[in-house]
This record gives structure tokens, sequence and C-alpha cells, in this order.
């Protein structure tokens, strides 16, 4: 009874829905005509309702004014009966139906041929009264109906963005799950990243572009132009267009605009350019003196200028051109820059794209554009050109590009074969010009097997070749990583440099000593130095542990397992020097006992990697081939498996042998008279440096001879102590840092750099700033003058820049500004040792010939007096005279408020020093003449502070300054 | 108000202040060198530069769902420097780079020199004092 009632009010319901229904397609959907001629079809139509249990819609389109809800309750009734429930299906009846009203009639083909959006919109308006009437899903419900009368080849816009939307999500979700991607510890690349921007979205950026545009200032070089009356520089109005960017009518206004800021730029080069002898074609008679003057701030200001057009150009090009390549070393972050650009840039904005690995492509290489419509939509076609109509119709619709995006190139295991085909694949989809491809892969893949890509695309290429992050970038960059590697650390130092230079490292490092899911903070103190060795044999322990336990499901790690795993990768190793070749390992030469466990490291992604190379002989196929991700990792285990596999196993001549392979050979000169040059080979920096450090910490002295004499030892030797845990660093390693210094700027720039950071001298209680300071204590001005002052030169002076790039260099400028910042945050007792290392450089002058670690040292000795004296005090008997001149100048200043311990012997000894000054080293009357005074001013202070020998110095002294005083004061007048 | 971070910047200030209020605030008579100078101490300082605020609102709202997450993201800058743009939401915050225009005489006056960067916020804090009485 109740149930029947239900049924009456459900019915009567839908009927009136059903009318209202009708009545909004026929005033909205479709067109005047159409609708006519549908609705005269559908009366020349039987009954469907023995097969409709909704029998309101016995005639969709004629309203069912005489039928009451009594007579609607009889037909259902009577289908109830004749049908079971389950089998009635009355939503797909009903659309049945209004198919069968359209494909029935002689016209159908009108209504298919229908413009696409104008059909669209009758079938969405259609599925949004059919929503309401059976409350189904609206989208779903249009894809369903609009797929059941196109047959199956359309799809809506809203149903093909869904669709991308959802794709895009899950290939992210996937990166997410084996922690490519990592949004937590991701840092934007500004510079790509904005790039990507405008090639993506070029109808949105376009307003970028034009903004840019107008914040130009050319103020500062017009009116330096107009004093020397040359004609003021403008842009054209700011090139007056705001038009809107599409893609199919914006060629003409961008080749205009391109042509302009070319222009431009060209005029403000030709300004930067010109000769001061050629002004006189420029500039007029009476402006010409004045040009000469200020035309220095015309270049600088036309560079300046040049350089932020060049900028906005490099915008333009991304808006108009149709493939990036973006480029870099392995682990730099190429894709999680791509999974960060999916999820935040075209997610966002909406831009049409698909994202994939090119792996995934590889196995329909045969036919990528077959491939490419399986991943873009989620029906098929007969023909590809009636994909790309659905993909261009989306397009023109929101003047919108469609983006394809491929990453890692390189990942593809037949390359060779690959890169031809996939040079195909983009030549077939520029053709469409309303797409857009964008591919990622390692710069060395490209060089040597993707180079077609670039020479044939060169034209609309925009390379993105540097995801480097600034340093303030690396900053935030690690400190993401310590949150969410739950690590708590001040990396400082080396440390600093290493983890921060090399994200690769940096998360090889975090793996091993950090861990996400954990839930307490792991303090790892100060860390000046990342021990590679420790490291790397603890990453290789958690990454098999983590396998091990993925693949047995937490079953627990067996010693057995770790074996199999690092036997296979030590079968590697063997293979690499059996045949002298660290790269591309052929699989077919590793044992088919291991190929189980190589195939899991290759799997998970971090260690090895598989390539395919072209065989040596032509006829060959294809190879598979094995590489270590990371070349240091590499390393490391080939110098584990020579010293405990070949040495350790008394096969000393082995060891020896390759030893002295490490070396490559190189002849010079001419036919005549040649010479063979030896040097370390490409891997004798990394193997020798591990076989060095695993030697000094397993303490194998019997070892340390067998390297000793190797031509590669001296050059990898300092390398290996910076890196060295600070444990087994020995005295005669200290001795060899000190006697390094002394070979040249080249050596002792990097010690210098080395030993600043290793300015902790609690953490590093043998090699540091202590041993720098007893290095420079020893050198004399003239020594000084080579090994330490091209370190500390400012860029600004010629030949300083000319030099530094065989060095590395720290200007004193911005130095001292850094000890400046530091002493205004009121540093600790214990941080403010650093402050001595300026009294060593108080002999540097700036760019205007000053000192400024002077200056800085007596903003110290203000804040920090006592702590000055002691530094001042230590350091006096330094061999640089100049530099022990200004330290006494500082303590007489100090002296008069403070007791100066030793300070008569101080001063004895600094006289004697001028008294018996090497006069090759020195110019004798230059230092007497900076030293009397001083000395006069001592003497006045303390009567007893000279001996009586000194003071006869003093006297004669004073006749000899006097005189060179007058003589100088004399030819000055003379002149 | 001036901000400066090595070799990059932020100005803020009222979103009416111009080159007048900068120029009556320097007190340079007409025709001076003193003039001559101010005017191109504000190009220096006020040519080239981007309102933040505006940039965010035309670009990049749809990308960095506030004002404070894209200053940190898009633009790098750290929380200190965040929190003092958000303190004056009200203010208009121009970001600049020293040198952009190549007037490196000016640029190398002001970059790393705290006395010029004082003297150029007791110019700028008078303009916005006189605004405030106007």
């Amino acid at each position: 009874m109740w149930i029947q009632i239900a049924i009456i009010i459900l019915g009567f319901l839908a009927s009136r829905y059903s009318n209202k229904f009708l009545d909004q397609l026929a005033k909205k959907s479709l067109s005047y005509n159409l609708f006519s001629k549908v609705k005269s079809w559908a009366k020349k139509l039987p009954s469907v309702a023995c097969l409709n249990p909704g029998s309101i819609f016995i005639n969709p389109f004629e309203p069912i004014q005489s039928c009451d809800g009594l007579s609607i309750i009889t037909i259902k009734q009577q289908i109830y009966r004749a049908k079971l429930p389950s089998q009635m299906d009355w939503f797909n009846a009903l659309i049945e139906r209004y198919k069968y009203i359209i494909e029935t009639n002689p016209d159908t083909q009108k209504f298919y041929k229908l413009d696409r959006p104008e059909a669209e919109q009758f079938l969405n308006s259609l599925a949004t009264n059919l929503h309401e009437t059976c409350l189904r899903d609206e989208k779903l419900l249009k894809t369903d109906l609009i797929s059941r009368f196109y047959g199956c080849n359309f799809i809506t816009h809203e149903a093909l963005e869904k669709h991308l939307i959802e794709f895009n999500k899950r290939q992210i979700a996937s990166h997410k799950k084996t922690a490519k991607y990592i949004p937590d510890i991701f840092v934007e690349n500004h510079d790509a990243k904005e790039i990507c921007r405008f090639f993506l979205y070029p109808r949105f950026f376009w307003g970028k572009f034009l903004w840019n545009i107008k914040k130009l200032n050319f103020s500062f070089l017009n009116h330096l132009l107009k004093l020397v009356g040359i004609d003021e520089f403008n842009i054209n109005g700011r090139l007056g267009t705001n038009d809107e960017y599409s893609f199919s009518n914006s060629g003409e206004t961008v080749d205009s605009i391109n042509k302009t800021l070319t222009d431009k730029v060209e005029c403000l080069e030709k300004l930067r350019n010109e000769k001061l002898d050629n002004l006189k074609t420029v500039v007029k008679p009476d402006r010409l003196e004045l040009a000469r003057e200020i035309w220095y701030h015309i270049r600088s200001a036309a560079y300046r200028n040049s350089c932020n057009l060049l900028e906005i150009q490099k915008q333009l090009d991304a808006i108009t051109k149709r493939l990036v390549l973006i480029t870099s070393r392995a682990g730099r972050g190429k894709t999680n820059f791509l999974c960060d650009l999916v999820d935040n840039v075209i997610a966002k904005r909406g831009i049409p794209a698909v994202f994939f690995n090119a792996k995934e492509m590889e196995h329909n290489s045969e036919n990528l554009i077959a491939f490419l419509h399986k991943k873009i939509l989620p029906i098929t076609f007969e023909t590809p050109q009636e994909c790309f109509d659905v993909i261009r119709a989306f397009c023109q619709k929101e003047n919108h590009y469609f983006t394809i995006i491929i990453d890692a190139l390189n990942e593809v295991n037949n390359t060779a074969l690959f890169s031809s085909k996939l040079e195909e694949f983009i030549s077939d989809l520029l053709k469409h010009d309303y797409i857009k491809i964008i591919l990622s892969c390692r710069t060395e893949y490209i060089e040597y097997r993707f180079n077609n890509l670039k020479s044939q695309f060169e034209g609309t290429l925009v390379s993105i070749e540097n995801l480097e992050l600034s340093d303030c970038d690396k900053d935030t960059m690690l400190e993401k990583y310590k949150i969410f590697f739950n690590i708590s650390a001040n990396f400082y130092g080396n440390a600093y440099y290493t983890l921060t230079g090399d994200p690769l490292m940096l998360r090889f490092y975090c793996e091993t000593y950090g861990d996400p899911s954990c839930d307490t903070v792991k303090d790892l103190g100060a860390v000046g130095h990342v021990d590679k060795t420790d490291l790397f044999h603890n990453y290789l322990d958690s990454k098999i542990e983590s396998i091990v336990l993925s693949d047995r499901q937490g079953s627990g790690v067996n010693v057995g397992f770790r074996k199999q795993f690092i036997d296979a990768l030590m079968n590697v190793i063997s293979s690499m020097i059996d045949n002298k070749c660290y790269g591309n390992v052929r699989i077919d030469n590793i044992d088919a006992a291991h190929l189980r466990s190589i195939n899991r490291l290759l799997r998970e992604g971090m260690l090895l990697r598989k390539d395919i190379i072209k065989g040596t002989n032509p006829l060959d196929d294809c190879l598979d081939v094995l590489n270590f991700t990371y070349d240091e990792f590499r390393d490391y285990l080939i110098a584990n498996y020579l010293i405990h596999e070949i040495w350790k196993k008394d096969q000393k001549d082995k060891f020896a042998e390759f030893v002295d392979s490490l070396v490559e050979t190189k002849e010079l000169g001419t036919v005549s008279e040649s010479r063979v040059v030896y040097y370390p080979s490409v891997i004798a920096e990394g193997v020798g440096r591990f076989i060095i450090q695993i030697a000094k910490q397993n303490k194998l002295d019997d070892l340390e001879s067998e390297y000793k004499t190797a031509i590669w030892y001296e050059q990898v030797r300092l390398d290996a102590i910076f890196t060295l845990d600070e444990n087994y660093i020995s005295e005669e390693d200290i001795h060899y840092v000190k006697d390094s210094f002394m070979s040249g700027v080249d050596v002792s720039s990097i010690i210098i750099w080395e030993l600043w950071h290793r300015k902790n001298s609690e953490q590093f209680t043998k090699l540091n700033m202590e041993i720098l300071y007893s290095v420079l204590r020893d050198l004399t001005a003239k020594q000084y003058s080579t090994l330490v002052n091209p370190v500390f030169e400012n860029y600004m002076s010629g030949r300083a820049y000319a030099r530094r790039k065989n060095h590395f260099t720290w200007e004193i400028d911005k130095l001292s500004r850094m000890f400046s910042n530091f002493l205004s945050k009121k540093p600790k007792q214990q941080d403010i040792k650093i402050f001595e290392f300026l009294i060593f450089l108080f002999s540097i002058p700036s760019r205007n010939y000053h000192s400024p670690a002077l200056d800085v040292y007596d903003e110290f000795i203000a804040d920090y007096p006592e702590v000055a004296i002691e530094q001042l005090v230590a350091n006096y008997k330094i061999k640089h005279l100049n530099i022990l001149l200004h330290i006494v100048k500082k303590l007489m200043k100090l002296k008069t408020k403070y007791d100066i311990p030793d300070f008569k012997e101080i001063v004895q000894y600094v006289i004697n020093k001028v008294i018996d000054v090497d006069e090759n080293e020195y110019n004798k009357e230059h230092l007497i003449r900076v030293y009397y005074p001083v000395f006069v001013e001592l003497n006045e202070l303390d009567d007893s502070i000279f001996t009586k020998e000194q003071k006869t110095f003093i006297d004669n002294l004073k006749s000899k300054v006097v005189i060179l005083d007058f003589k100088t004061l004399h030819s000055m007048d003379e002149a | 108000m001036l901000i400066s971070f090595g070799e990059t910047y932020l100005l803020v200030i009222d979103e009416k202040y111009s080159r007048e209020d900068f120029l009556d605030s320097f007190k340079a008579e007409s025709g001076s060198w003193g003039e001559f100078f101010a005017n191109r101490l504000f190009s220096c300082l006020f040519g080239n530069t981007t309102n933040l605020q505006e940039e965010y609102e035309l670009f990049y709202k749809e990308e960095y769902a506030d004002f404070s997450i894209f200053l940190e993201k898009y633009h790098g800058f750290n929380e200190e420097v965040i929190t003092i743009i958000t303190e004056h939401s009200g203010s208009m915050i121009l970001y600049g780079n020293y040198g952009s225009e190549g007037d490196y005489d000016t640029s190398q006056l002001i970059e790393y020199n705290e006395d010029v960067i004082e003297s150029i916020n007791e110019i700028l804090t008078q303009g916005a004092k006189d605004e405030n009485q106007n």
C-alpha cells in the first residue's frame, strides 16, 4: 500500500519534471528547426511504454498534457509485473529512446553534422535535465549521453578536462609514492618556472609581458643622452599593443614586437660598443668634450637596459616557441621541477596538458601518436586526425595551447631507436599549431643521444640548461630537507657547501641519517664535514635494508639477503675493473646468479640504472648495459673492492697494476721533439681519494706504500686529507698541507678556503685555522703577494680578474663586510675567535686602497678589547713587517687603557726585526719611514722600553727620515 | 621605508607617494646640484621596481593561496622580510634591484652603505609625515 502511494507521488513528480524539461529543451537547447524536426519524427514512433518503466517518457518530445498520475501508475505497475525490477534500467531505456528517435529518421546525419558546440550544447542541456530527474552525476551523464549519441568517438570539453586533470593527478601521485617528487622539500627555480609559465599559458602571460614592458624605465639613460645631444631612447610607445594573444592570430603582432625589441637591443649595443675615438661621428662637436667625459656612464646604462630588454625578449620567445628542453645533471631536480609545474601551475590554472615519463612511451615507440591519443583521450578514434580535431576544438574554445610533457628521455632503454622515433613524433605534433611540448633529459644524454632534437628543432626551441638554485634558495632547500627527514643539524663549512651544492648528495645524506616517518627529530649537532666513506657505507646498508623489508613485507632483514645485493654490486665492479671500463657494463657480463638482485636494484633507481648502447660492430644489435647513477658512489665501491677483494686477498700485483692504470698519457710537442705527459685518469681522483681514506681509516700502513709512488697520488692527496674524518688526520698530513701551501696560489687558495670551513677548533682539533695562521705567520711580504693577496683582491682590478679564473677568490670587501655584519649581531664568546683571521689580512687593500680588515678589526677591538689583545700578542712574531706594524700600532693604542702582557719584549722584538731586515725582501727606506714615528712614540711613552743600541738606531733614523722628507718636499716644490 | 638586502631592496611607501614628495623632503634648492642628485636618487630607487601586491593580484593569485606564500615561494623572501611586508599591508611595496637602470654610481652609493640608507629612510619618513599632515 505504502509502496503504491510512493510510486504515485514519484510518478507525478516525474511527469511534472519531464514536461518542464522538454519545454526547456525546446526553448534553449536545439535550434528551432532541429527541434521541430525531431518532434515530428517522434510523433511517428510507436509507443515504447512496455520497455520504459518511466512511462512519462513514452514520447519525450511530446509533452503528455493529458496524462494524469493514475494512468502513469497503471503503466508502471504493468511494467513492474512484466519485468523483474533488476532488469529495468529505465535510464538506459530513456537514452536509447532518444537515440532511436534521431537515428531512425532519414535526416539523421543532419544531427551528427551539426557543429559540435551546438550539438554539445543540446546534449549538455539534456544531461542537466536528466540529472534533475534521475539524480545521477551530471558530468558522467553528459559523457555517457554524448558517447551514446555520437558512437564512441566524441568527448565533451568538460569530460576531456576532467580526464586530463585526473590523468596528471595519477602521474603526480605515482611520483609521490616512489618519493621521486616530495613537495615538502621542493624549492622553486624562479627563472626556469617563469619561462615555463610564459610557454604554457601565452594568453595569460602575454599580459605579464606587456606589464613588464610598461615597467621599463630609461630615464637615466635618456638624461645622459640628452646631455650629449643624442635622441632619446624609447620603444615605440611601449610597443603600443594590448591585443589579446591567441595562437591563431598572434603571428604578425609577435613578429613585429620581436623585431622592435631586437632593433632596440642592437641600438643599445651600438651605444655600448661605441669607441671614444669615434664619438665625433655620433655627437655634435660642441658636446664632444662632455661626451668623452660621461661616455662610461652611457655605456653602463646602455648595457643594463639592453640586459633588461633581452630578459623580456626571452619571455616573448617562450610565448612563441613550441618546444622546451630542460637539461641538467643527474639528481638536480628535473622530475621534481616538472611535477611542481604540473601540480601547481598547470592544474591550478586549468592549462590542458598531459604529463608522463618517456619510459611509458618506449613500448609504443613504433606508433607514438597512437600512444599519445590513448593517454590524452579516454575514447578511441578511427583516425589520428579525429583525435587532433577534438583537441583543436578544445584549445580554440579556451584559447589555450595543449602541452605534452615528457620527462626523463634518458630513462628510455633503447635511446638510439627512441631518439629518431621521438624526432618524427615531435615533427608530427608541431604540425598542429595548438600543440606545445616540454622535454627533460640529463645533460650528457642530450649531447650523445638526443642531439638530433637540438639541431632539428633549433628554431622553435627554448633551452633551460640550469636548474641550480640561488644561494638563498639553497638555504631554504636545506631547511626543508631537515624538517622533512626529521634532522636537526647545524651544517657549516664544507658540509654546508657539499650538501647545498649537490641535491643528490643531500638526498643520500638525509635518507641515510634521517627518517621522514620517525616521530622524533634526530639531532646531529654541528656538522662541518661530510665523511663520504661513512655516508656511502651507511646509505648502501639503509637502501638494501629498505628493499629487503619492502619485498619481504617487514619480516626482518636477513644477513644473507644483504650479502646477495653486495655480491651483485661487487660483480658489476669486478667487471668494470677486469675490462678497465667504468661505465656501460654489459649485462651479459654479469653472472646469472646476480641478475635478480641487479634487477631489483634497478627498480629502486637510486643506485643503478640500465642503458642501451649500440654495439661496436655495425652488425651488432643494441646492448643492455649498467651504469651507476652517482659516479662518486661507484668510485667508493671500486676502492672498497680493490682493497678488500684484491689487496687483502694477496693479489698485490693486480692491485699495483690497477693503481698504475689510473694514469693517462698525452703526447705533447712537435714531431721531432715530443714528450709524453702523464696525468690522472678520469676516475683517479675519486677512486684514489677513497683508497687513501679507507687505508687511513683501517690503519693499513702496508697499503700506503703501494700507492704513495703513484703519479696521481700527489694530485688527490690534498683532497683526500680535507675529506677525511678528523680522527684519521696525521701529523704528516698536516705537514703536507703546510708544504703544499707554498706551491702556488691555485693550491694556497684551496687551503685557505678549506681551513676557513674548519674554523670550529672544537670539532676540528687538528686541521683548523690555527694551521693556516701558523703558515701565514711564516710568510714574508713577497710570499704574501703571490700566495695570499691574489685570493682576496677585488675583481675590479683588471689583473686580479684575469688571474682569478685559475684560483679561488674571496674579495676583501665582501669578507670584511661579512665580519662586520657578524660583529653587529653580538656574537658569543666562543664564536669570536675567528676575528683573528682579520689580522692576517691587514695588508690587503680594498678598491680605494684602504684596508677594510683594519677597520673591522677596530670595531672588534672596541667590543672585545681583551680578546683582541690576546690575538694581537699571539701574532707579533709574524714575518710580514707591514702587518707587524699594524699590530704594534694597535697594541700601542690599547696600551693607554689596558695592560699588555710582555709589551716591552714585543717592542724590542719588532725593532730588532726592522734593524735586521732583509733588504732583498723589503724596501728599507719605506720601512723606516713608516716605522720611525711608531718607535718615537713608543720611546716617548716609556723611556726604558728600548735598549741603548736600539735608541741609537732610532736617533740615526731621525736624520734619515727628516732628510727623506725634506728631499721629497723639495722635489715636489720644484715640480 | 627602504629595506636593503645586498643587491636588492624593498620600498614600503604610501600609494600616493610621488617624486615631488621626495624632492620636497630632500629640501634641495631648485636648479641646484642637490636637486639634480635627488632626482637621480629617486630614479635609481623607484625606476624599474615591481609593485609586489599588484604583481600578485594580476598574475599569481591562482597559483599561490595568499600573498605571503607568493612572497616566500615566488620571490624567495625570508620570514623576517615577509613579516615586515605583511605588517604594512596598507602600503605599496616596491621591489627593486640596485643599478637596474645602469646608474652604478648612485646605486653603489646606496648599496651596503647603512648611513646612506638611514638618510634615505629619514627622507621617506619625512615625506610620509607631510602626507599625513596634509
